[in-house]
């Protein structure tokens, strides 16, 4: 395990990124709780609000990676383990991507 | 690796009581962790009354009348006895620090005394502290210089002077880096507390000439980033360093280094 300033760095700009996108993604949510499909999927095809969710998303699984690496590395540091958050966190990420394209195409058709 | 238990052979059993002094008055009651490589029995906590009207006033003179009068047998390491040498470091009432910098009264009650915490323990209050040592000597604690030496002394202006104050006073007695949940559970790869202070301290040396190799050196996820300024090492250290604000300055230097 080498490099450290860079993980160090990278967990710090993450999370200075997510302050802003969380207070937006806090507002949309609560703005669209409860409200029917078709609507929620038009507000969310605008590009700009497309945009925010997905740099969210993006922002939020990588400082997840991130975060879940230094646990593993303080408590268990087994290869295997960083390995596999690795994969949970990509995982993640298409599965995210998919739903949030499917969303926005929705809201466009 | 995290370990939440003692191994089986390590934990604590209840131990000898010794006999309270006829004659005295203001008595204090010590409780000491014993361990003999020698034996094959658990380490335990074994109880000593003092007499504090014979006795010195910090914890130090406590153990050494014990030695002196109850039980020569008593192990531990003493030097300077003013908190100069670093050697008579151990967890007294839960927290690690120097016994001869520590008073009795400062406590109510039995007084717990128990080793450095989380290192092979040799005999009674003495650990193993050869891997501390060893990284103190791998972050090369020593000047390095490639200009041709000077006709005198390296010189350095007293401001360059000055950086180095809340760094030189290190006794190297290992409070902090026993004291940090880090350390213990990567001792072998984190370079804890006490060595990333005089890592910083030739850093940070004005007439040091490695500066950027010692930077990149220490460039790792684990020699310095498992610090999570956690700060049981500013509250551990004996002599009021802080050693995790030292840490943040090495990420400081790192990230313009980068």
């Amino acid at each position: 395990m080498t490099d450290g300033i860079k993980h160090w760095k990278y967990s710090r700009i993450s999370s200075i990124v997510l302050v802003p996108l969380t207070i937006w993604f806090v507002t949309f949510f609560s703005k669209n709780f409860g409200m029917p499909f078709e609507q929620v999927a038009s507000s969310l095809s605008t590009p700009l609000n497309s945009l925010l969710m997905l740099t969210f998303i993006t922002a939020t699984i990588f400082h997840l990676q991130q975060g879940l690496q230094v646990i593993i590395e303080d408590y268990v540091y087994k290869r295997l383990w960083i390995n596999l958050n690795i994969i949970f966190c990509s995982l993640l990420f298409i599965v995210s991507l998919i739903s949030l394209g499917k969303l926005v195409l929705v809201g466009v058709l | 690796m995290v370990e939440l238990r003692l191994p089986k052979n390590s934990r604590v059993m209840e131990g000898i009581t010794w006999e309270k002094p006829s004659d005295a008055e203001n008595v204090q009651e010590v409780r000491i962790y014993r361990y003999n490589p020698e034996d094959s029995e658990n380490p335990r906590l074994d109880t000593f009354f003092v007499d504090l009207d014979k006795c010195g006033p910090m914890i130090l003179d406590a153990l050494i009348k014990i030695k002196n009068e109850i039980d020569p047998t008593l192990t531990f390491r003493r030097s300077c006895r003013e908190g100069i040498c670093g050697s008579c470091s151990m967890n007294i009432g839960g927290v690690n620090t120097l016994a001869c910098l520590k008073g009795m009264k400062e406590f109510k009650g039995p007084i717990n005394i128990y080793p450095l915490p989380h290192l092979p323990v040799i005999k009674d209050l003495v650990p193993d502290l050869n891997q501390f040592y060893k990284q103190h000597a791998s972050i090369k604690p020593w000047l390095e210089t490639f200009t041709d030496e000077p006709n005198e002394e390296w010189l350095q202006s007293e401001e360059d002077r000055k950086e180095l104050d809340g760094l030189y006073e290190c006794v190297m007695c290992a409070c902090c880096s026993t004291s940090c949940p880090s350390y213990w559970w990567n001792g072998d790869k984190y370079l804890g507390p006490a060595a990333l202070l005089h890592a910083y301290r030739w850093i940070i040396d004005s007439r040091d000439q490695d500066r950027k190799a010692r930077l990149d050196d220490l460039n790792d996820s684990f020699k310095l980033y498992r610090c999570h300024t956690i700060m049981n090492c500013a509250k551990a250290c004996p002599k009021g360093l802080n050693p995790a604000k030292v840490i943040a300055e090495i990420k400081k230097l790192q990230l313009q280094n980068n």
